[in-house]
């Protein structure tokens, strides 16, 4: 089972060997996207076999994301509707890699295109396989972004840039949709799983959810109809639905065969396929599918007449798959998923087939893609007329058989609102009538224009023929889409019963005897159909194209539906302008004049702050001061030299020194002279007596012994020491110093 | 010599870049600086692998710890270590260095050195903030990256690099400020520690709590930035070098939602919670309003800072609802972001090393004479609004659904950041790469060299790599973030009514 991995990866293999290989390759990138292509096909259909015979299988991959109790673990999950898709994805992507390898010859991005379209097939294949829902919204964007480098293949067109940026860009706005119904989903089921919240959406029913309780306000809405119509607001981006339906028109851009795979037959069926895939789900909430109903209905009817009015060829065959695909979506709502499935394969191929056929016309009248605004005519083109007719035709008696023949039509009747049924009934005719005859019209335009406007063709000769879609292949392909057509339409009991595992049913609201009358209905269906194609060739052959006549009211209608109501313009003037001028306003006011001003206010108002105190406190402040203080103080100074030194001082300090002089005198005179001098003399007089006493007595008498005996003793030690210690300057300098502050000490002290 | 490898680990990735400078200090030469700058770069990027290789991912708690006493009297250590948070930012700064160095090795050619050597200067001092365990270490180092940040906005810069310089540092500077008043407010409340480890078992007074979480906080949102505090980073990413603007987008942003991790959320868990309402609707409105001024901008640098205040925006509103959704995914916001706006400014530098001219109506119809470097350039801008499959999609898609347990408004509102996200970059690319050539300078631009393709394709193969498989990223915080989500449980019960419960 495992090998089954290789119906993705072997396309992602050819998207890396292109990248990688590029500088080598030369113009050979179909010889590597052509046999992974097809043999990723030759896998799906063993897949189908495999389904088939054993049922749903599935395959772990690893684990994308592991926080706390949210664990993605991503996988593969192939069961009924799973190889229906891969079947319709992978083939008419092998047909559209074969056709491109011949329509692109001659392009500058030749293997950027091979690469890109495989890694579309890729993560649509994905897509479609993918266990959970977290897989799917990262491949649902991946193709979106595949679909933007596709449509911007021919970048260097000014209208192709803005086309690429106009798809992605209404695409994830929708988005918004989707990613916030997988984050709801995982906050209500605790799991991304598909198949694990599909088992336990029965029993959610009465879980609510208030999705605006930040307001105090307390409406709870029921967790299931938030979650569908979130993830249907997805679906209504990626499947181009009113009113986010603007950008697949412009997608045209893209080379035709791009246009034949992602924006007919693959891409803008993934909401139906979300729609059904999530279908027991959906089925819980009888709201949301009437929501999605009335959003097919009103698409659908809205695609259908605008198409008609449009004179490119391709926007009007991407009108007519708004169109068709509104017509599934309604299908949806109103709970036939079946036939909306059967719809979706059937159209993809015919819508594809048409595409392919359209360009194959295009180029061999030699109009590059769409440039001209007006239609090539009737050209040397006659011999492709015909697959192109009977593809046409097919097409338009498909919704009848489909809608008006199958047993499914007992479960519109089971929808809770009674008008539904006669909605869906006037809906549906009304669009099988308008798709007949726009279909009928575009044939009939292309190539059976009267004479008189004839295209004036100089250059119908410089033609590339596409090799396998030569009109000599073509009716052969047209045989076999016709009879694969058939035989889905014969095994019509077959294909609803193989389905029945995976689609939801109301069954609580089947009523118990099915409603009489399918037969007529159904032939009812098939001759409004076919008044539709006549309609369409009556009125243009007769009143030469518009059909909606020539009085002022039908004109009027005929502008409004030429310029498709002026949605384009109105997001234009009331979504993308002012958000525009908005951010430039809030750039300029609110982020340059105040988030900015904040901090430069801060600063300035520092600085300014700073030049202030300088100014004023610094220069005037304290500068004032200092030089005040310092003239005060030079002043002072003066009146203190002036007045306190010259007249005070200095007067006090002369009487002082005239009176320290006159009493210097007077102690010199009195005290020195008179007092001191005599008491000095009298005292020597008595010394003198006294020494001379003591000199007789005790000297000569006792000490002169003592002497004479210690002079003995002296003279021995001192002849010792002279010995030892000479005497020297420096020992008499000393002894004198220090006998001269003996004896100035003693003088002090007796004086003092 | 085996020893130092095991045990000091992280002190050798932190010496390398320094010693770096030390040897391009005394090396003559032009190109054997570069070399000697991207071999110290590189160096440092396989040592955090090695580092990566010997991390337990089991483990909550910190790895490869080193403990020096510094300044004993004031309880200053040198401690560095690493958890499952810091972790994965330490590898983006040893991851985008060495593109730093590539894509300045042509376009710098004056004062070859000291460019260089601020290159380095920022890179240690970077491993050192996100390891840092001890407060007055990181301060300091937080610093020091303002410096040379500086000098490579006026030395470096555009026309108008000296006011940018000068509003960088007005703002860094008064940030640091308040960081300072923080960290002094934590060392005096927390028992006069400056471990951040022992800091944030301590629990906090309700009034030291609200005063210091909102000091942290200001700092935190100013290095982020946040909506009102934003202006700095338009100008000095638009001013700076192209190897500044990398620096500046991938790895000092980050700064500040590493604080919010480190310090707000585990120190101050009451007062997280106390104004997390208010931080929350702060935080969608700087996605929203983040893109409506890159949606403005006429100048393709401008355009890629704005971008990144509004990714900055997720990476706050997922810190601040406190559970592990959220706080991952702000993390690998937080990676996913240093590399894809690294990536996108690498680009856009590539542009004007060929061309001069940032301003978007200058370009168009590069896709012409450039396929390689277009390819490139588209794969960074659609990873640069999260497509799904870029690594960007990851971190915003957990961010909102952490959000998404708080208020569905709010991711509704945040989805719609989105969206404008896609618009401008879309529209830019629009501008610069579809359409005609208008002018001869574009009609003969040259695609990529060696040496600029060996620059973006790494970073392309890492932004597809975490995009589709990001588990290996989210084990290695898994344990890290789950601790402090527990943390925070506690608290988390008495959220105020401000945010509506679903």
């Amino acid at each position: 089972m495992t090998f089954f991995i290789l119906i993705p990866f072997l396309p992602l293999m050819a998207v890396l060997l292109l990248v990688l290989g590029k500088p080598w390759l030369g113009e050979q990138g179909h010889k590597i996207g052509i046999p992974a292509i097809a043999l990723s096909f030759g896998f799906s259909l063993m897949a189908f076999m495999q389904v088939v015979s054993h049922g749903a299988f599935s395959i772990p991959l690893y684990r994308l994301i592991h926080s706390g109790d949210l664990v993605v673990d991503l996988g593969l999950y192939v069961d009924q509707l799973t190889v229906l898709l891969l079947l319709l994805v992978t083939g008419v992507s092998s047909v559209v890699h074969v056709y491109s390898s011949r329509y692109m010859i001659g392009d500058p991005r030749y293997n950027r295109f091979f690469a890109v379209i495989a890694l579309f097939t890729f993560s649509m294949i994905m897509l479609v396989m993918s266990n959970n829902l977290l897989m799917m919204y990262v491949f649902w964007e991946i193709m979106g972004i595949c679909s933007y480098l596709l449509i911007s293949h021919w970048g260097e067109r000014k209208s192709s840039a803005q086309a690429a940026t106009k798809a992605f860009l209404v695409n994830s706005v929708a988005d918004v949709g989707l990613g916030f119904g997988v984050i709801l989903t995982y906050s209500t089921f605790g799991t991304l799983d598909i198949q694990t919240i599909l088992a336990a959406a029965g029993s959610m029913q009465g879980t609510t959810i208030n999705l605006f309780g930040w307001l105090g306000s307390d409406v709870s809405i029921q967790a299931v109809t938030l979650i569908t119509l979130f993830l249907f607001m997805g679906a209504m981006g990626k499947s181009a639905q009113v009113p986010f339906h603007v950008w697949l028109p412009f997608a045209m851009e893209a080379p035709t065969p791009v246009s034949a795979l992602i924006h007919a037959a693959t891409m803008v069926n993934a909401g139906p396929f979300l729609l059904v895939r999530m279908s027991p789900l959906v089925i819980l909430s009888p709201e949301a599918m009437i929501f999605i109903a009335v959003i097919g209905g009103m698409t659908a009817l809205f695609a259908t007449v605008v198409s008609l009015t449009q004179v490119d060829i391709k926007r009007m065959l991407a009108f007519s798959t708004i169109g068709q695909i509104g017509f599934m979506i309604m299908t949806c709502g109103v709970g036939a998923f079946v036939v909306s499935i059967f719809h979706m394969l059937a159209h993809g191929c015919l819508k594809a087939f048409l595409f392919l056929s359209t360009g194959n016309a295009l180029r061999s009248v030699g109009v590059h893609e769409h440039e001209s605004p007006s239609f090539p005519r009737h050209g040397d083109v006659t011999p492709s007329i015909w697959p192109f007719v009977s593809g046409a035709l097919l097409l338009a008696c498909l919704p009848p058989f489909l809608l008006f023949s199958g047993p499914y039509e007992q479960l519109w009747m089971a929808q809770p609102l009674a008008s539904t049924q006669w909605t869906f009934w006037i809906l549906g005719f009304l669009t099988v009538f308008f798709s007949a005859m726009y279909v009928m019209r575009g044939v009939l335009v292309l190539f059976y224009q009267p004479v008189s406007t004839a295209y004036v063709n100089g250059m119908g000769g410089q033609t590339i023929q596409p090799r396998f879609f030569s009109p000599i292949h073509l009716p052969g392909i047209l045989a076999i889409i016709g009879i694969v057509g058939s035989l889905l339409l014969i095994l019509w009991s077959w294909f609803a019963e193989f389905l029945s595992p995976v689609v939801g049913y109301r069954t609580a609201l089947i009523p118990e005897e099915p409603s009489s009358g399918t037969g007529l209905q159904l032939i009812l269906a098939v001759a409004v159909a076919v008044g539709g194609v006549a309609v369409g060739y009556v009125s243009l052959t007769k009143f030469a194209g518009s059909w909606f006549g020539e009085s002022s009211m039908g004109k009027r209608w005929y502008v409004h539906f030429l310029n498709k109501l002026y949605f384009d313009e109105m997001y234009e003037a009331y979504v993308v302008l002012p958000t525009l001028q908005f951010s430039r306003w809030l750039w300029r006011v609110v982020d340059r004049q105040v988030f900015d001003a904040l901090i430069l206010g801060i600063a300035n108002v520092s600085v300014g702050t700073a030049k202030w105190l300088w100014r004023v406190v610094d220069l005037r402040g304290i500068d004032g001061l200092v030089v005040g203080l310092g003239r005060n103080s030079v002043g002072m100074a003066g009146w203190l030299w002036r007045v306190v030194d010259l007249h005070g001082i200095d007067r006090v300090v002369v009487g002082l020194g005239q009176r320290s002089v006159g009493f210097a005198r007077w102690l010199w005179q009195v005290v020195d002279l008179r007092g001191v001098d005599r008491v000095v003399v009298g005292i020597g007089q008595q010394s003198m007596g006294i020494a001379n006493w003591l000199w007789k007595i005790i000297d000569i008498k006792v000490l002169d012994k003592h002497t004479n005996r210690q002079g003995e003793q002296a003279e021995a030690a001192g002849n010792m020491r002279q010995e030892l210690e000479p005497r020297t300057l420096q020992h008499h300098l000393l002894v004198m110093i220090f006998w001269l502050i003996v004896g100035m000490g003693l003088l002090f002290w007796f004086v003092v | 010599m085996n020893t130092i490898f095991t045990e000091h680990f992280l002190s050798v990735m932190i010496a390398i870049p320094f010693l770096g400078m030390a040897i391009i200090a005394f090396i003559h030469d032009q190109e054997w600086i570069r070399r000697v700058a991207l071999g110290c770069t590189l160096g440092d990027l396989v040592l955090s692998l090695g580092l990566l290789n010997g991390f337990d991912f089991s483990n909550h708690g910190m790895q490869f710890v080193e403990r020096m006493a510094w300044m004993p009297t004031f309880n200053i250590q040198y401690a560095v270590g690493v958890d499952g948070i810091s972790l994965l930012l330490v590898l983006l700064t040893t991851l985008l260095c060495p593109f730093c160095v590539l894509c300045s090795w042509k376009s710098i050619t004056t004062r070859v050195r000291s460019f260089m050597a601020m290159i380095l200067l920022v890179e240690g001092a970077m491993i050192v903030v996100f390891t840092a365990l001890d407060l007055f270490l990181f301060f300091m180092l937080w610093e020091v990256t303002m410096i040379p940040m500086y000098f490579m906005i006026i030395l470096w810069g555009g026309p108008q690099r000296i006011a940018a310089g000068i509003k960088f540092v007005l703002y860094s500077l008064s940030g640091s400020l308040i960081l300072l008043l923080a960290i002094l407010g934590v060392y005096v409340e927390g028992g006069r520690t400056f471990d951040i480890l022992a800091l944030a078992e301590k629990t906090y007074s309700p009034d030291a709590q609200f005063w210091i979480f909102l000091a942290f906080f200001l700092a935190f949102a100013i290095k982020l930035p946040m909506l009102p505090f934003h202006t700095w980073l338009p100008d000095a990413h638009s001013e700076a070098p192209t190897a500044g603007s990398i620096l500046l987008a991938g790895v000092l942003l980050k700064m500040g939602g590493y604080g919010f991790l480190r310090f707000c959320l585990p120190m101050f868990p009451e007062a997280s919670v106390t104004f997390a309402p208010y931080i929350l609707w702060l935080s969608v409105a700087a996605i929203v309003y983040g893109g409506y001024m890159a949606l403005a901008q006429s100048d393709l640098k401008k355009l890629v800072a704005y971008s990144s205040v509004s990714h900055m925006g997720f990476v706050t509103l997922g810190i601040f609802v406190f559970n592990n959704h959220g706080i991952q995914g702000a993390i690998l916001q937080m990676v996913n972001h240093g590399i894809t706006t690294g990536a996108l400014f690498l680009a856009v530098g590539q542009l004007y090393d060929r061309t001069h001219s940032r301003l978007i109506q200058d370009y168009g119809g590069v896709q012409k004479t450039m396929p390689q470097f277009v390819a490139f350039f588209c794969l960074f801008s659609v990873a640069s609004f999260g497509l799904p499959g870029t690594c960007n999609f990851i971190g915003e898609f957990l961010v909102l659904v952490g959000t998404s347990f708080e208020s569905y408004v709010m991711v509704l509102l945040a989805m719609g950041g989105i969206v404008l996200a896609a618009a401008y970059m879309l529209w830019m690319l629009q501008r610069v790469v579809l359409g005609q050539p208008q002018n001869p300078t574009i009609s003969q631009l040259t695609d990529l060299s060696m040496r600029e393709l060996a620059t973006v394709v790494p970073l392309a193969v890492l932004i597809l790599w975490i995009g589709l498989y990001p588990s290996p990223l989210m084990e290695m915080m898994d344990a890290s973030v789950m601790h402090l989500v527990q943390h925070m449980a506690e608290y988390q019960s008495h959220l105020p009514d401000l945010v509506a419960i679903r």
